[in-house]
């Protein structure tokens, strides 16, 4: 009798991944600090505030509340995060400057942090290759402490450099997603963060041997435009980036890039894993299941579609204010509208023709090309309204 | 013919219909963005030459997105959603009503059982059961039968309904948008595009004007500071169309403000709303991402350009610098002949020329690292051989180490960057110290004397006394002077053309790039897309999940059907079906053994 009401327990969740979520104390302090810091931007700031500003903020409130209830590393993220941030602004404020404090120089500072988070990734990437031939999970913990290192070191590069953009020049202040080199910061290191939260999950750690390559090729380019191109240089926006909307329209659609991108490495595990399977080998021990990696996959891109979908609503609805129509054909938009097509008809075929297994894998993997060229190809190899990305 | 009506809208409404137009409009979306869309026509006929210029053309390949293909398979794929929506409308609504109705299972291979337990025994364990496994059943009970339904994700039908609503929706304020009716009117020619650029409005043709409550436009203007429009003009195929305008737009000025970096940091025109009786409506500031809506009209800051600006110029001539410099008055994109044979093109003048303190060898002040060398004209010279050449005039003089220069950039055709020519300037700030000092020199080699350094410093010392009294007594400054004197003459060795221009003063004058459109249809697409995101976050994270038990008294026993439905795998509906009926099974079993 008490077994069986313990197996109706687990039936409670899905498959056994969805454990029932419970309140613990740290969630009270992360409520409490979300809400006392929502409460001192706006004691700070109201003054200077438009009703969208408030509306973001409350966007960013929600979202990140509801994220770290979800998943609690992202709470312990978001304070070191912060720390080292707050650090590097405080720093500044008491006339600190990479010029005159070792610290900045080769840690704090925005470009020095990114630095550091191009080395983090690169030896996890390295370190899931050692884990996927070895088996050897210290490799992998170690692997995913030095992914957690990355993206820390990420998101304070882009903390900083957002104090960085006004310093000396007030006016050219922005958030930093204004160009290519601030946005492939924000790639590696939100692909990261969401690839750490499929990792945990899912108990997935063979993935990162998959996903991190491609995180580990972004860093590399991103060494490559710093050293080579040095986009790295602080400039102020255009007048037709300077809008809220950036604030939202931007990091959404990165973070859209960060769940395809994922989904479509795990697609191609999962092929991978087909191979092995049918020829013995060892890969499919270790690579976590086919059911596993289907979910992955179809969690990304379903959460990767959702905000894909708002984020170029946003993107159009900017679009109105600055150019004057919602949708101009320039070749961003229509590429944008081939991954949303793309992506519209893979959802379609699993959801209603119910279509699984290795033919889905395929369609996930070869989407990476379309959203890379959506991504980078077009500014790299096309010219049109969103030409800010140029080499 | 009704069989065949039923059987297009079965392929019509099928799946792989759809995906498929999703698949095909996506790859033929691809083309719009190889090819530049929407350029001069004689740059495509340049490019792919007669035969593919003219085949493309037939196929609107210059103008992908609005060819009547590309147009057909948007509305076959809007018209297989509308079908689709229409079609599942009833049974997705009456599945979110009627939580009773049967579904196909999926949950397996189960036939029903028999179970001694009686109708209500049966039903009250089954029901604490399924509250057990998180599907908490509503229950229906008559004499002789029963029902439990447990339904998580009740209204996930509504996330279809509002997807494909949505994209109904958004594809018809979309076409309100571009204004269908005026494509047709173009199609069959009683509305033809005006194809000359240069003409004045009043001539274009009746033909090519759109009437004045038109539902829906884009159109554009170039207004220069001071002018007005009662027209915006709408670019189609290879020319324009005239739209005329509710209203009177005057643009009283327009203002660029810049970054301490040179780059521009805003665009404003300050226009005024008129009536056509001159009455000033309202007036505005309109500035990128700051539209101004009037009477159901958007205006936009689109662009600027040159909106007539006049130059003073002084050509100087260097074979014969005891000359009158010739003055002449330019606009930008003039052509004027200067000493005798040369071909002076205006190019371009603007108004900054910010660039790094470092590169161009002044210090920085502490303020910003960057110096304003002010405005700048430049203008292409081809001399009678043909050659040509690009040159870049400050107009006002430039301050090196103590001594002011005029500047003059000079590139010939290739080259990348400018080689420039410092000449000092004298008290009057221009070059005329400097030309009089070589007419001078000019006139004692004339006369046989040979040209040493004595000779030259005695002129420059007589010349400094006649026309630059101010540094006589300054010995430094003066030897700056002819030092930077001589390394002009040097320069001028290298340099291509016999004469100079200098910028004798300019008024300045921009023209801003106003769009104007009226949409009436965007409301749809606000609407369309708070459907569509709100039916994605159904579709997505409100899966139903559904089971049900159907008992039926049998005798002292009762008969138990489970039955289960999930709208998406992963689902674990499968095993809460197998663990029900394990549990009857040996809850029954259990009663036989007692």
């Amino acid at each position: 009798m008490n077994s069986l009401h313990v197996r109706f327990d687990e039936l409670n969740n899905d498959a056994g991944l969805r454990s029932s979520w419970h309140p613990k104390p740290m969630d009270g302090l992360w409520a409490l600090l979300l809400t006392g810091g929502a409460a001192v931007l706006l004691l700070l700031f109201s003054k200077s505030f438009g009703y969208w500003q408030y509306l973001i903020l409350g966007c960013w409130y929600v979202a990140l509340l509801i994220s770290g209830l979800y998943w609690r590393p992202l709470q312990i993220m978001t304070y070191v995060v912060l720390a080292f941030s707050m650090v590097a602004v405080w720093l500044y404020s008491i006339g600190q400057t990479p010029d005159n404090n070792w610290l900045m120089r080769y840690v704090l500072q925005g470009d020095a942090a990114a630095m550091w988070m191009s080395g983090f990734l690169l030896l996890a990437t390295i370190g899931y290759e050692i884990y996927l031939f070895t088996c050897k999970s210290s490799v992998a913990a170690a692997s995913t402490a030095l992914t957690w290192l990355g993206v820390v070191m990420g998101f304070t590069a882009l903390g900083v450099r957002w104090r960085e953009t006004y310093i000396g020049h007030p006016s050219w202040g922005h958030i930093p997603v204004g160009n290519l080199w601030e946005v492939m910061l924000l790639f590696c290191a939100s692909t990261s963060l969401f690839y750490l939260f499929y990792e945990s999950r899912y108990k997935a750690k063979a993935l990162g041997a998959f996903v991190m390559p491609l995180v580990g090729v972004a860093a590399l380019f991103f060494l490559w435009i710093t050293f080579a191109q040095h986009m790295d240089k602080i400039e102020p926006l255009i007048p037709a980036l300077q809008s809220f909307w950036m604030k939202l329209h931007v990091p959404m659609m990165f973070i859209a890039y960060a769940n395809f991108t994922i989904a479509s490495l795990v697609g191609f595990a999962y092929i991978l894993d087909g191979v092995s399977q049918k020829r013995g080998g060892g890969l499919a021990l270790i690579l976590p299941g086919k059911q596993v990696m289907d979910d992955i996959m179809y969690s990304a891109i379903t959460f990767g579609f959702l905000l894909f979908t708002i984020s170029t609503i946003l993107g159009a609805a900017w679009a109105a204010q600055a150019w004057g129509g919602f949708w101009s054909w320039d070749p961003k938009e229509t590429w944008s509208l081939i991954v949303w097509l793309n992506y519209a008809g893979y959802l379609h075929a699993r959801t209603v023709k119910g279509w699984r297994g290795t033919n889905m894998a395929w369609w996930s993997f070869l989407s990476l090309w379309v959203v890379s060229f959506c991504f980078l190809g077009v500014n790299l190899f096309l010219s049109g309204l969103h030409s800010y990305g140029k080499l | 013919m009704q069989k065949k009506m039923a059987e297009f809208i079965v392929i019509l409404t099928s799946m792989r219909f759809a995906v498929s137009l999703l698949v095909l409009l996506a790859i033929a979306s691809v083309i719009g963005t190889v090819l530049p869309q929407a350029q001069p026509y004689t740059d495509y006929a340049h490019q792919f030459g007669p035969f593919w210029f003219a085949t493309f053309n037939s196929l609107g390949i210059y103008d992908v997105y609005g060819a009547p293909w590309f147009l057909t398979i948007l509305g076959i794929l809007v018209l297989s959603t509308a079908f689709c929506l229409i079609r599942n409308i009833p049974t997705k609504i009456m599945g979110m009503i009627n939580i009773w109705r049967d579904y196909v299972s999926d949950g397996g291979k189960h036939n029903g059982y028999r179970t001694s337990l009686s109708l209500g025994s049966a039903t009250a364990v089954l029901a604490s059961w399924m509250t057990a496994a998180g599907y908490a059943p509503r229950v229906r009970t008559t004499n002789t039968s029963a029902s439990l339904v447990s339904v998580r994700g009740r209204f996930y039908g509504a996330g279809y309904i509002l997807t494909h609503a949505a994209i109904v929706i958004f594809c018809l304020g979309a076409m309100y948008n571009a204004n269908l009716p005026q494509k047709w009117q173009l199609w069959n020619g009683s509305i033809v595009p005006e194809t000359n650029f240069s003409e004045p409005i009043s001539d274009v043709p009746q033909v090519s004007r759109l009437p004045l409550n038109n539902a829906a436009y884009r159109g554009n203007v170039t207004l220069p500071a001071g002018d007005s429009t009662a027209n915006a003009f709408v670019p189609s195929g290879n020319g324009y169309l005239v739209q005329p305008l509710p209203f009177v737009i005057h643009l009283h000025k327009f203002r660029i403000s810049y970054y301490s970096n040179g780059m521009p940091k805003d665009f404003v025109s300050d226009i005024y709303i008129e009536n056509h009786h001159g009455e000033v409506l309202k007036r505005a500031f309109v500035r990128v991402n700051h539209p101004l809506l009037y009477r159901g009209v958007d205006i936009f800051q689109a662009s600027f350009s040159n909106g007539g600006t006049l130059l003073h110029l002084d050509s100087h001539s260097f074979s014969n610098p005891g000359a009158t410099p010739k003055h002449v008055e330019a606009q930008i994109g003039d052509t004027l002949t200067v000493h005798d044979k040369y071909q002076v093109k205006i190019k371009s003048f603007s108004l900054r020329n910010v660039i790094p303190a470092k590169a161009a060898g002044v210090t920085a002040s502490h303020s910003s690292p960057y110096v304003d060398l002010g405005p700048s004209m430049t203008y292409v010279v081809s001399s009678p051989s043909g050659q040509e050449a690009e040159f870049k005039t400050f107009v006002s003089p430039i301050a090196r180490s103590g001594q002011n220069y005029f500047l003059q950039g000079v590139r010939t055709k290739g080259s990348p960057s400018y080689q420039y020519l410092l000449i000092p300037v004298g008290p009057d700030g221009g070059i005329n110290f400097f030309m009089a000092y070589l007419t001078q020199l000019r006139n004692v080699t004339a006369n046989g004397t040979k040209l040493t350094m004595q000779v030259a410093t005695t002129i420059f010392k007589k010349q400094i006394s006649t026309s630059y009294p101010s540094i006589m007594s300054d010995y430094r400054q003066q030897a700056k002077l002819f030092q930077s004197v001589m390394n002009a003459m040097t320069q001028l060795q290298a340099y291509p053309v016999p004469f100079v221009m200098t910028v004798d003063g300019y008024k300045h004058k921009w023209a801003a790039g106003i769009e104007v459109t009226k949409w009436p249809g965007t409301i749809f697409l606000y609407i369309g897309s708070v459907l569509l995101v709100l039916g994605i976050m159904i579709s997505f994270y409100m899966p139903q999940r559904r089971i049900m038990v159907k008992l039926s008294a049998a005798g002292e026993g009762t008969d138990v059907a489970i039955t289960g439905h999930s709208s998406r795998g992963g689902s674990n509906v499968p095993e809460v079906i197998d663990a029900l009926y394990e549990r009857i099974k040996t809850e029954s079993e259990g009663e036989h053994n007692e």
